[in-house]
């Protein structure tokens, strides 16, 4: 039996330095640190399933996919492309897996951003635990300069990669899982969703469920894709020697990041999507009325009169406090003016999400 | 295809380059007619760019779906731009409450009555 090397502390110790830097700098003010601990640390176990993946491939290698392609194709870049394709979708698969089951069972996902901001933590997990083995064999073999040299690039960019595969993939998820009102806030603009409406005819689900699979699948095609092309560049770093696989391996994580951070400074991802029962139906407005209002949104909306729309929401808002679609026209039509529109900052201080809703007004 | 009938009468006026009409609705604005019903409005604001005065009678108007609205606003703009001027009389409950919360009574008068709106167009 192997025995347990005491290295794997030093080098767990290492591995949390970037961990708990990018944790600071990410989650400093918000959100339960409990919770986001116990992300963290199954988020780092998700790499057990990975290693009982390879493990089972050394003791069955008839079913080892990457060594059969290795046997039977010659083109190296192919042979890459599906090394890395099988590795970005075991990792990503696992680690998407990890939010989909704590989610199912705490329900912790209350907004769109609450699913990014999940994902990013899961991910930061992995990644603490993937460094450790990476520094270990590293340090082990290679010695201190090769170790600080993975250190500073694990650090910052394979971690940073991590986080943008799986938060793209919690991006997706998140519109997944509000996918009710977010169906039904895209068909009052107007859009037809003709490939969830076919999908949902041919397998004789509704088209909301339809929505929800393909935006998971999208988000999972998503956050592999990203994974393969960040370790093929890495790859044909190593394989042709030209230093410009790695510059772009870092920009491409760095623009993927800045694309990240702009998603979660979204105000629709910020609102609480979930629908509670008592919640339905407090509104003081007759429904048909109400249908009406919410059209003329989807109307104007596409018009681009975000000012117009802001005003109806925040009137509906005072007759229909829960109405998630109108808080959705609300968050989107504040996301969609410029930002450095003087209009916007007046109303979005007129307009705080933090304000109590007004109480409801009898008819 | 639900009906809707639309007539349009002429308000005196005293002097000036001043018209006024009263349009009374009948029916129900959906999307089967408002489209083709909305073209009578914007001919008479094509004939009168200027100094139109518009009372809407809406004592017979059971419903107006979203498109009517925008429609409503639409006409509030040009009129407006014209130096015209637009009430709304004897709207039923459903329809002032949806004006109320698309914001249109704060743009348009509203009143309870023909001869309360009549003299606050005609003044």
């Amino acid at each position: 039996m192997p025995s347990f090397d005491p290295l794997y502390l030093l080098y767990g110790g290492l591995a949390l330095v970037p961990a708990l830097i990018w944790l600071i700098f990410i989650f400093s003010k918000q959100g339960n640190k409990k919770i986001q601990i116990i992300i963290f640390l199954l988020g780092s176990f998700a790499v057990v399933p990975i290693f009982l993946l390879q493990y089972a491939f050394i003791q069955f290698p008839q079913f080892d996919i990457v060594s059969f392609a290795n046997q039977h194709i010659t083109n190296p870049h192919l042979n890459f492309l599906i090394l890395y394709a099988w590795v970005a979708i075991t990792e990503e698969i696992i680690k998407q897996w990890m939010i989909r089951y704590l989610d199912s069972k705490f329900l912790m996902v209350q907004t769109i951003n609450d699913s990014i901001q999940f994902s990013l933590i899961s991910a930061l997990g992995f990644s603490f635990a993937e460094n450790i083995f990476y520094f270990y064999q590293i340090g082990t073999n290679f010695g201190v300069g090769s170790l600080l040299v993975a250190f500073l690039f694990r650090s910052i960019f394979t971690t940073c990669g991590h986080l943008v595969f799986s938060g793209f993939f919690g991006y997706f998820y998140g519109i997944a899982k509000f996918s009710i009102s977010i169906v039904e806030h895209s068909n009052l603009q107007g859009k037809k969703l003709w490939f969830s409406r076919w999908l949902g005819e041919r397998f004789n689900i509704s088209r909301i469920q339809a929505y929800q699979e393909t935006t998971i699948l999208k988000g999972l095609f998503t956050a592999i894709m990203l994974h393969m092309i960040f370790n093929y560049s890495l790859e044909m770093n190593n394989f042709t020697g030209n230093s410009l696989f790695i510059a772009f391996a870092a920009v491409f994580i760095i623009v993927c990041y800045i694309v990240l951070r702009q998603i979660l400074k979204h105000r629709a991802g910020n609102l609480i999507l979930i629908d509670e029962p008592e919640e339905r139906r407090t509104s003081t407005m007759a429904k048909t009325d109400e249908e009406v209002v919410i059209e003329l949104l989807g109307m104007w909306f596409n018009k681009a009169k975000y000012v117009d729309v802001l005003h109806i929401c925040e009137r509906l808002l005072k007759r229909d406090p829960n109405n998630r679609i109108v808080q959705l026209f609300k968050a989107k039509a504040l996301d969609k003016m410029d930002q450095s529109h003087p209009y916007k900052n007046i109303l979005g201080k007129m307009f705080s999400d933090d304000e109590p809703p007004a109480p409801p007004v009898q008819k | 295809m639900t009906d809707v009938n639309i007539i349009i009468e002429d308000l005196a006026v005293s002097g000036g380059d001043k018209v006024a009409k009263q349009v009374t609705f009948k029916g129900q604005l959906d999307e089967t007619n408002v489209d083709e019903k909305s073209k009578i409005i914007y001919a008479l604001i094509e004939q009168n760019p200027k100094n139109l005065n518009l009372l809407l009678d809406f004592e017979g108007l059971e419903y107006m779906n979203s498109k009517s609205i925008g429609y409503l606003t639409d006409w509030f703009s040009k009129i407006s731009e014209g130096g015209g001027k637009i009430v709304i009389a004897k709207a039923r409950p459903n329809i002032m409450d949806i004006l109320e919360v698309v914001g249109l009574t704060q743009l348009i008068n509203t009143f309870p009555t023909l001869d309360e709106a009549k003299l606050a167009l005609l003044s």
